[in-house]
């Protein structure tokens, strides 16, 4: 009884030492060598994991350090900004962003130049809709639609039908994608039978394209946004034992899409060099910090269309981080 | 000398007793501006940047919006309810004031956003009192309802063309200070207010402490609780242009973090979920906590997913705080 009520009125030295205890064990150690910040939407993922991957490998061979803020997914653009902020006020030499939606970051960008900090589009050609990036790594949204269709035509020679799982709703590199990928294909005889947006989540589209299967018995072809929704579009036709039948093609060659390509459930892939992206915008920002002169202001990365014909033959350092790196 | 000694003695367990016994009295409400004093004092120590006025200005500017949501959420869960629809109705109000403003200019569009979003929280109060749904129930429905409706309105994409003069405001200070964080503290005022001296704010609490009660007092609970969701209505519009103004374009999405933002944030600042206990004013230290917790972590390089961790501990002790505090109370009173 005695103890309970100590605890009790010692309740708020406990709380204030937990605090203090959660701080201080989270905190890292501070060190002394220039830091470049970046700015994403989301950490997590075979898109993002191996961007970061290359930022992180690169700064470390050019001495800087690099903070990483996540914004924690696509639907968070407000706390994209924040974080951005965040940055500016910590005085990095340069942030590397993606940003959530580039129509809501002129603002910050404003800011930081304002404060002389370069900012450099890691992902995307552009980090603010009317502030132009200090330079850009990254492979154009656009080109991959075009690539994709491209894969269509390959896949679909006498044409068919398309359930397209367009990716997540409000996001631009989605709507850009499929965008172009529909002006590739439009009055051909490839034609687009559902569309729909959802989460950026395995689960959510391995459900969403079992829909599509059961709506669509007959249905030639999904199209996947990126991996996530690639990888869940090959599961869901490797559940109604559809390889082969029911082609699938996306963008980004995760290791899960390695494995369902390997199996024969996903056909044709647009793969991305997130590594090489990640890399190439260290080297801008070191440039930039620098004084030196970049040989381009914007570099777009080449994609690399992938089947299970050249699955084997491809290099994949350039596309996916180590096994088991983490940011 | 014995009974000196025994004097003594007494005389040094009331000493103790009263700090003992202030704390059990006042625990709850100083013990979150405590913490809050303490994290500054740690991030301090720990960052160069920290202790600075633009990063002081950058925590005002991000935690203005959560504030007002959160501020908004007091209403709700102080008559016993909770409103999960607040990040849906940001999502609405922003694509809703975004073209309006983009088609008929500021004032329509201040306007209408903040009639959007009273009207959610009309009809979140209708259903919660008419229809006898829980507001758990009723809210979540909402919540998938509005952002199916934002979704809907903007086609899935950004709304841009927002005036700059409307989205330069979320950039401009008075005075030295962040005119969101202004924006914020007047609805700071307004809620105090109406909690403390208006008719409305002391039939909430006494809904909230007892609802029979109340009710047999003659309080028409129904119409105080259907303006409880309309002030949270309002209030989520009142973040959501700020939100809006910060990134310069109507948002399908935006807001999606703020429904559990908020509740945490009400709960921190020590109001009751059970309703009927608590003032806005804790709810500003709770807002304070996770953005300066949110803040700091990031100067410190935390990596994310660590922070979660760091957000949900907090959350955790604070809850269990409450009750120890609750318990305390009732111990002496019995």
């Amino acid at each position: 009884m005695q103890r309970q009520s100590r605890i009790r009125s010692n309740a708020p030295l406990i709380a204030l030492a937990a605090v203090a205890g959660l701080a201080l064990f989270a905190a890292s150690p501070v060190s002394a060598a220039e830091k470049i910040g970046v700015s994403m939407p989301n950490i997590k993922g075979p898109w993002f994991t191996p961007v970061l991957y290359g930022i992180s490998d690169e700064a470390k061979k050019l001495g800087y350090d690099v903070t990483i803020q996540d914004a924690g997914g696509y639907a968070n653009v407000d706390k994209q900004v924040s974080q951005f902020s965040n940055l500016v006020v910590q005085k990095v030499v340069a942030i590397l962003m993606d940003p959530a939606n580039p129509a809501s970051f002129n603002g910050v960008v404003r800011e930081a130049k304002a404060e002389k900090i370069p900012v450099v589009g890691a992902g995307s050609p552009i980090v603010a809709s009317e502030v132009e990036a200090d330079a850009a790594a990254s492979s154009s949204h656009c080109n991959i639609g075009h690539e994709l269709a491209k894969g269509a035509k390959k896949l679909l020679p006498n044409g068919g039908t398309i359930a397209v799982l367009a990716g997540p709703p409000g996001a631009f590199w989605a709507s850009d994608r499929l965008r172009c990928f529909k002006d590739d294909l439009a009055g051909g005889n490839i034609k687009i039978v559902a569309e729909q947006t959802s989460e950026q989540d395995p689960a959510v589209a391995l459900s969403l394209a079992n829909d599509f299967l059961q709506r669509f018995p007959k249905v030639d072809m999904l199209y996947g946004a990126d991996d996530t929704y690639g990888v869940g579009a090959a599961r869901a036709v490797q559940g109604a034992q559809k390889c082969g039948k029911v082609k699938v093609l996306f963008a980004v060659l995760g290791e899960a899409a390695e494995e369902m390509m390997r199996a024969g459930c996903a056909d044709y892939v647009v793969a991305q060099q997130p590594v090489v992206i990640g890399r190439t915008a260290v080297q801008m920002v070191d440039a930039l910090v620098k004084g030196k002169p970049l040989a381009a202001k914007k570099v777009e990365v080449p994609l690399v269309p992938v089947t299970k014909a050249n699955l084997d033959s491809i290099n994949k350092t350039g596309m996916q981080a180590p096994k088991g790196w983490t940011p | 000398m014995v009974m000196s000694e025994k004097a003594d003695a007494a005389g040094r367990e009331q000493s103790r007793a009263k700090p003992v016994a202030f704390l059990q009295r006042y625990g709850r409400e100083i013990g979150l501006p405590i913490i809050v004093a303490a994290m500054v004092g740690v991030f301090s120590l720990n960052s160069d940047v920290f202790l600075s006025a633009p990063n002081f200005r950058n925590i005002g500017v991000s935690a203005a919006a959560l504030a007002a949501v959160s501020f908004g959420q007091t209403f709700a869960i102080l008559t016993a309810g909770l409103d999960l629809s607040v990040g849906s109705i940001v999502a609405l109000v922003s694509i809703v004031g975004a073209l309006t403003m983009r088609d008929f200019g500021v004032g329509a569009g201040l306007a209408a956003s903040l009639a959007a979003g009273a009207a959610v929280g009309l009809v979140n109060g209708v259903v919660i009192t008419r229809f006898k749904v829980f507001p758990f129930i009723a809210t979540l429905a909402m919540m998938s309802i509005v952002s199916g409706l934002a979704l809907s309105l903007s086609g899935g994409v950004a709304v841009t063309g927002v005036p700059e003069t409307f989205s330069n405001l979320a950039y401009a200070r008075t005075f030295g200070i962040p005119v969101p964080v202004v924006v914020a503290v007047a609805v700071l005022a307004i809620c105090f207010i109406v909690l403390r001296y208006a008719r409305l704010g002391r039939r909430i609490y006494a809904i909230g402490g007892n609802e029979e009660a109340a009710r047999l007092s003659g309080i028409s609970v129904g119409t105080v609780k259907i303006a409880a969701y309309v002030m949270s209505g309002l209030c989520a519009a009142v973040g959501s242009l700020i939100l809006t103004a910060r990134v310069a374009s109507g948002q399908p999405a935006l807001g999606a973090t703020l429904p559990l933002e908020s509740v945490a944030a009400v709960v921190l600042g020590g109001v009751s979920l059970f309703g009927g206990r608590g003032s806005v004013i804790g709810v500003a230290f709770g807002v304070l906590f996770i953005s300066i917790l949110s803040n700091g972590l990031n100067l410190l390089n935390v990596p994310s997913y660590t922070q979660m961790m760091v957000v949900g501990g907090a959350l955790i002790l604070a809850v269990s705080l409450d009750q120890i505090f609750i318990g305390a109370r009732a111990g002496k009173r019995s």
